[in-house]
């Protein structure tokens, strides 16, 4: 207590001491130290020219020395190594876990895997998922309609996490850009059909992290 | 000055006419060796003296046709550096199943772009089909 009572009077002590600036034109300066009025970084006076500073900076505007200094990196770099991705012909690195278009699996047999549980509906933060569901004619539970929005989709991959038996998945496309909104309110149909395209690399992926599943 | 010693060596691989046309469709002119070739004709190489991330390319079948989603998926994981295995290894062929359908190009803006049924468009076009038939 007594320490920062002292550190008070020592701080109002120099501002009664040292009248500055700020306390001349008439209001409270904050600062417990004069305020300076220099804008140099240094807090150094600026130096009064001389005949070599002015001589030296006449002959750098004169010569553009320091866009000369500029066009010299630039030089250098134009023949160097490239190092931009040259976009459709070299692509970006991406992980087995990348989540992009999402897709719906099916078993080896062919037989489809969504069994309707509608957890991923009940996860997705979004609301992107719509499930209808009814046994079907050999009475197994399906899905009867299974649309995600794919305008609504973060791309959290909750979905995929929420799935007991791996059927929706975010698969590793990204480039399904379409030029029209109506493309990207995906059906059942489309989410198969995207499966049955990429299964390979899906199940490629999935393989290659299974010490992490 | 190894760029110019690249340049040379891309066009001493694929002789100056070649060259020339890859030089216009793609910006660049690279050396390396053949991994492998897949159904569309895509030739994917591979030089591992490039700058770490572009050491693995694509020249697409049709150069006037370029898009990136018409690399199927045997290939993208390699070509993303997601993995070692290429479209043409036992490994990769092994994961594609008998269900498989055809890959094909990003088809928007085509006819052949998916919509959904229920959209109004489709339902008067089914209309019209229906129409027709009844004729």
């Amino acid at each position: 207590m007594s320490l920062i009572s002292r550190v008070v009077v020592r701080g109002s002590q120099s501002l009664v001491n040292k009248p500055s600036a700020a306390s001349a034109i008439g209001y409270r300066s904050f600062h417990t130290s004069a305020p300076t009025f220099n804008a140099r970084w240094d807090d150094k006076k600026s130096q009064p020219p001389t005949l070599a500073k002015i001589v030296d900076e006449a002959a750098n505007t004169f010569f553009l020395s320091e866009i000369m200094v500029g066009l010299y990196i630039t030089m250098g770099y134009f023949f160097r190594k490239k190092c931009t991705i040259n976009y459709p012909f070299e692509k970006g690195p991406l992980s087995p876990r990348f989540r992009g278009e999402h897709a719906l699996r099916r078993y080896p047999t062919g037989e489809e895997r969504c069994i309707a549980c509608k957890l991923c509906e009940a996860i997705c933060p979004a609301q992107a998922i719509t499930i209808e569901a009814e046994p079907r004619l050999d009475g197994s539970r399906r899905t009867t309609r299974y649309d995600i929005d794919m305008t609504k989709c973060i791309y959290c991959g909750f979905c995929q996490e929420a799935c007991p038996v791996d059927a929706i998945v975010e698969g590793p496309n990204f480039e399904f850009t379409t030029e029209s909104r109506i493309e990207l309110l995906y059906n059942k149909e489309k989410l198969l059909q995207n499966g049955d395209r990429w299964e390979t690399e899906i199940a490629a992926n999935i393989a290659a992290d299974y010490l992490y599943r | 000055m190894t760029e110019l010693i690249r340049y040379c060596r891309g066009i001493v691989q694929r002789g100056l006419k070649e060259s020339l046309k890859t030089l216009y469709y793609t910006g660049e002119i690279k050396y390396g060796t053949i991994v492998g070739q897949d159904s569309f004709g895509n030739r994917y190489y591979e030089n591992k003296a490039e700058p770490h991330g572009r050491h693995r390319w694509v020249e697409y079948g049709n150069p006037k046709n370029v898009d990136a989603s018409l690399v199927p998926p045997e290939w993208h994981s390699w070509l993303h550096h997601i993995s070692d295995k290429h479209g043409n290894t036992q490994d990769m062929m092994s994961f594609t199943p008998t269900y498989k359908r055809e890959h094909f190009q990003n088809p928007t803006g085509t006819d052949a772009a998916y919509t959904p049924p229920n959209y109004l468009y489709n339902i008067e076009k089914q209309k019209e089909i229906l129409e027709e038939e009844k004729k």
